[in-house]
């Protein structure tokens, strides 16, 4: 960040915490930046002439003489073309050695869509991938994170997802990564000959937390200049919203605010919302479509980060380990892609809806025998038969490993139903089952 | 002359101004930033100082950046072209804003200037009116749109004049009344009410208890709800609270249909924009749009804005009742309301009551709902607002502030249950955790005895007790191990 | 044992509603009317059962008349096509009352 010429410095902090530093200064504008003995800092209240200021970094080592100057906005980034491959920190600074990107400078967090101008998703975003394909198909301009415990390989599956995705660009926000899942990402968009429509903006675990609350608004930002002004489709990746959360605590907490469900802000659900609605199709044909990650505790949905953003975006792809097949597999009960109405049997097969209804109606009685079995009680051959579906099923369409188009998943999906049932017993309509019911 | 102030104190969207002159509590106010006016409520005031909430981002803002205050409370611009409409929630007409983003500090104007409207006059010269009184009527999407002698006008008034039938602007004159002191006083077809005060030109407001129909089986048959009456919808995410919203707002039998997308997801707005203009309304032929206004303060938007934009769907609500019509008004999410006063509660520093939520919530909550209602106006016509607010508890646990305060005032309960939304069994409503009170009225059962037939309400309550029964055996089996139970 | 197909039966003939089919979204008090005196109907039926598998099926049949009736367009060919389906269902497992 540069700083212009004839600024005032000031000298004097009269309070520092945790976070925050005041002092007194005049014609500071909200939200503005500021740099605290070369650390950036943000204004967060203004009272007559003392100003707040919340120290991204931290305030360790900040004395009370540090030399204060006023940048006289508010977090910006430099947008153009050349974004483009490039890895940037929480503050848009480059870290893969590349030059500072020239480019229209735009500040971050900018406005939001007229809901009238908004445009219905309508495109579908295959990932290969049937337990999000065939069962909970994405839609461009669509919100949706991935609820997974800590434990599971949800930025492998997010790295595929993206690189199989048809976007015109990528965009990763990083909060919280570790350096390790950094590289990995770094690594895998190279190896795949990806990283020219790779933007990254990634505050690491090295980087003290509140510098995660700046990576989403630059990766948006980022993602709203390719989408509005090079009508693309972009995806973002924003990996791990749950660590973003942590952060706002951490703030609100340090500003003294009352804490509201599980220390989370009473703004939470404002503070996720205006992130994630930045989803959107823009009526030129641009959009940008978010998948996020949620770690959550045990896989309690009920927390309050899980909780606020199942409130606010379009569904979420549940990843547990099916213990019969040893694999990860999108959980077909608790995921949900509130939008796939839109797209299902419309722009794929006519048999889509049935075939995805039916699957997972099996499964379910796969796993009432199953608690039948564990409590001791005869199975019947109806249960057998489920259960021998339900690992093909978990094995062949619902593990992460799977790869291929949505068709072929629908075949798959008709040879299970023949392999393992009678026709009346997957109830299908009676036209389809003549059409696809597999010849043996 | 119109008092001002200057900024003395910013956090977030809270800004303390010191004023020079009287201020109202809850007067609008300007804040100068640049070329843009940023619209601001006072919320509260000490001394010199007004604390106001800003309809707006305050990034940039300055202290010492000059405030005019406006006169009057935020209120809403009443008059023919409010259906179809799409409004924000301070009912700024968002088709009217240029470009893709919402700038910040544009306010357009709600109703059309332009536009001509075939008027026929209902008064006549001579007669004694009050406010609310019809002066005349115009066709609005195929609705009769009445005329009124405006809510504020106090006392009785003669009619000197009522313009003739013919097309006329919302601006144009259509009637001269004369007030008691024999002054003129000339009406058009605008008028002005604050949002935040109920608007009671009626008789009286006697219990509801003509059914409303919504075409949703497990409301008409199990929990109906009627034609004034009060209801909500609780449920955790996922449950199918959006689609039943929807679905009732379709189908339900009302004249006009007023939905406020109150901090929900912008895809939901959208696909209302997309919908209705194609489909048809089932009761009248026509399309669903002309029928419906949507106020719409998605999640993204302002968070003041949000808390305002209930009581703008309310008003307009309550505008269209005293024309002698039927409203279905319809808030999703009144859970995200409540968090846009708490947000406010917590900046003012107020002593928090539980979850962080303002002591005075429940008052709130009941205040609000108390503004639904069957009503006979004081030409002898009725007319209701019906209103279904959904509530989202977090964590899908119903002892929460909102539900609990929700509980105590909407008379009708619709408890959608995660259970049977995985099951994909919908509508996922409980039909035993749900009640309507109104199958307790009297009237309603005398109403229902002439509309259907005297052994209605007997069957349908054996149907209840059946199906309780049958969740208790379903239970004791589960206690037993059979896995087909259940299913219920 | 009665109650729990009994209160299946009650949620497949009148609760459950399918939101994005054209004719089963909106049901009028009429058809509400209709459906609540046949499910009733069926309640209070006495029905004579050989032995306890025979139940699940039959009522299976059934709910899957209800069903396709909630699906058809109110008193069409279809709907009345049910309907005769449902009551030839009701004779057949229906006897008169005996010990």
């Amino acid at each position: 960040m540069s700083t212009k010429a004839f600024q005032k410095i000031y000298t004097k902090i009269s309070q520092i915490t945790k976070a925050t530093i005041s002092l007194h200064a005049t014609g500071v504008g909200n939200d503005e930046l500021a740099l605290v003995n070369g650390k950036l800092a943000q204004v967060v209240k203004l009272m007559g002439d003392e100003i707040t200021l919340q120290v991204f970094g931290g305030t360790e080592g900040i004395p009370t003489n540090a030399e204060v100057t006023f940048i006289g906005k508010s977090p910006t980034l430099n947008v153009s073309d050349n974004l483009a491959g490039r890895f940037f920190d929480a503050f848009g600074n480059p870290i893969d050695g590349g030059p500072k990107v020239e480019g229209t400078e735009v500040e971050i967090g900018g406005p939001s869509v007229n809901p009238v101008r908004r445009k219905q998703p309508s495109e579908l975003i295959a990932t290969g991938i049937a337990g999000i394909d065939l069962n909970n198909t994405l839609v461009s301009g669509q919100k949706i994170p991935f609820f997974t415990d800590p434990d599971q390989p949800y930025n492998e599956v997010m790295a595929n997802v993206a690189l199989r995705a048809k976007a015109d660009k990528i965009i990763l926000g990083g909060m919280g990564l570790t350096n390790d899942d950094y590289l990995y990402y770094k690594q895998v968009f190279d190896n795949a000959g990806a990283l020219d429509r790779i933007v990254s903006f990634v505050s690491t675990t090295d980087h003290p937390p509140v510098t995660r609350l700046l990576v989403p608004d630059m990766a948006l930002c980022a993602a709203e200049y390719f989408a509005v002004q090079k009508n693309e489709s972009v995806l973002v990746l924003l990996t791990d919203m749950t660590l973003y959360a942590d952060s706002l605590s951490i703030v609100s907490n340090r500003m003294d605010q009352i804490p509201s469900k599980d220390s989370m802000p009473g703004s939470l659900y404002s503070d996720l919302a205006k992130i994630y609605e930045k989803a959107v199709q823009f009526p030129a044909g641009g959009s940008i479509t978010i998948i996020a990650v949620t770690t959550l505790s045990g896989g309690d949905i009920t927390h309050a980060i899980p909780d606020n953003t199942g409130y606010i975006t379009e569904g979420q792809l549940f990843l547990r380990r099916d213990t019969d097949i040893g694999k990860v597999i999108v959980d077909p009960f608790r995921s949900l892609s509130r939008l796939k109405q839109l797209v299902i049997g419309d722009k794929t097969r006519e048999d889509h809806p049935q075939v995805m209804n039916a699957a997972i109606r099996l499964f379910a009685d796969a796993a009432n025998a199953k608690t039948k079995m564990e409590n001791g009680f005869d199975l019947t051959d109806y249960d057998e038969r489920s259960l021998n579906f339900a690992k093909d099923y978990s094995d062949k369409l619902l593990a992460i490993d799977v790869n291929v188009g949505i068709d072929e998943m629908l075949d798959t999906g008709w040879n299970l139903f023949g392999k393992h049932f009678k026709r009346e017993e997957v109830s299908i309509k009676q036209e389809l089952v003549e059409k696809y019911w597999p010849a043996n | 002359m119109a008092t001002t102030g200057k900024v003395k104190g910013i956090i977030a969207n809270l800004v303390i101004v010191e004023v020079e002159a009287a201020v109202s509590q809850n007067e609008i106010c300007f804040i100068i930033l640049d070329e843009v006016r940023l619209m601001a409520e006072v919320i509260k005031v000490i001394g010199k100082d007004a604390y106001v909430q800003v309809f707006e981002s305050t990034r940039g803002l300055k202290i010492g950046s000059t405030v005019e205050f406006a006169g009057h409370l935020l209120e809403v611009t009443l008059g023919p072209g409010i259906l179809s409409k799409n409004y924000d929630g301070l009912q700024n007409d968002l088709d009217k804003m240029d470009g893709v983003f919402l700038k910040r500090g544009e306010y357009t104007f709600p109703l059309d200037e332009d536009k001509l409207w075939d008027f026929k006059p209902i008064a006549k010269a001579g007669e004694t009116v009050e406010a609310a009184s019809w002066l005349g009527e115009v066709d609005e999407n195929f609705q009769p749109h009445k005329i009124m002698v405006p809510f504020v006008f106090e006392g009785s008034y003669t009619v000197k004049s009522v313009a003739e039938a013919g097309q006329y602007k919302i601006t144009d004159t259509i009637a001269v009344l004369v007030d008691e002191k024999g002054n003129d006083v000339e009406v058009n077809m605008i008028q002005k009410w604050p949002v935040k005060k109920a608007i009671t030109h009626y008789k009286n407001k006697p219990r509801p208890f003509k059914l409303l129909e919504t075409g949703v089986r497990t409301i008409d048959t199990i929990n109906p709800i009627v034609e004034g009456g009060t209801g909500f919808i609780p449920g955790p995410f996922g449950t199918g609270k959006t689609v039943l919203q929807h679905g009732i707002s379709k189908q339900a039998e009302a004249d006009i249909v007023i939905i406020a997308a109150c901090g929900e997801r912008a895809n939901e707005v959208v696909e209302i924009f997309t919908e209705f203009p194609e489909l048809v309304d089932p009761h009248t032929g026509r399309k669903l749009i002309e029928r419906t206004t949507i106020i719409a303060n998605t999640s993204n938007m302002p968070v003041a804005a949000r808390e305002a934009s209930v009581y703008t769907a309310m008003t307009l609500a309550e505008y269209y009742r005293a024309m002698g019509l039927k409203i279905l008004l319809m808030a999703d999410s009144t859970s995200r309301w409540a968090q846009a006063l708490r947000e406010m509660s917590n900046r003012l520093e107020e002593l928090p009551g539980p979850d962080a939520f303002p002591m005075d919530l429940s008052a709130i909550i009941a205040n609000f709902y108390a503004r639904a209602g069957y009503v006979e106006l004081n030409n002898g016509k009725t007319g209701s607002i019906t209103f279904i607010g959904t509530v989202s508890p977090a964590g899908g646990n119903l002892k929460e502030p909102v539900t609990e305060s929700t509980k105590k005032v909407a008379r009708c309960f619709f408890a959608l249950q995660q259970s049977r939304a995985d099951s994909k069994r919908y509508p996922a409503i409980n039909p035993i955790d749900s009640y309507s009170k109104y199958l307790e009225y009297p009237e309603f059962a005398e109403y229902i005895s002439e509309r259907i037939n005297d052994q209605w309400i007997p069957k349908v309550n054996r149907l209840k007790t059946m199906l309780q029964r049958g969740l208790e055996v379903s239970e004791q089996i589960n206690i037993l191990g059979d896995s087909s139970a259940g299913c219920l | 044992m009665g109650w729990r197909f009994l209160s299946k039966l009650i949620f497949w003939g009148i609760l459950q509603q399918d939101a994005f089919d054209k004719v089963d979204c909106a049901s009028p008090i009429e058809r509400q009317e209709y459906m609540l005196n046949i499910v009733i109907d069926i309640c209070d039926k006495e029905y004579n059962f050989s032995g306890f598998a025979e139940v699940g099926p039959y009522f299976k049949k059934v709910i899957n008349v209800l069903k396709q009736m909630n699906y058809a367009l109110f008193k069409s060919d279809d709907f009345f096509k049910e309907e005769k389906e449902l009551e030839k269902l009701l004779a057949e497992s229906q006897v008169a009352v005996e010990a």
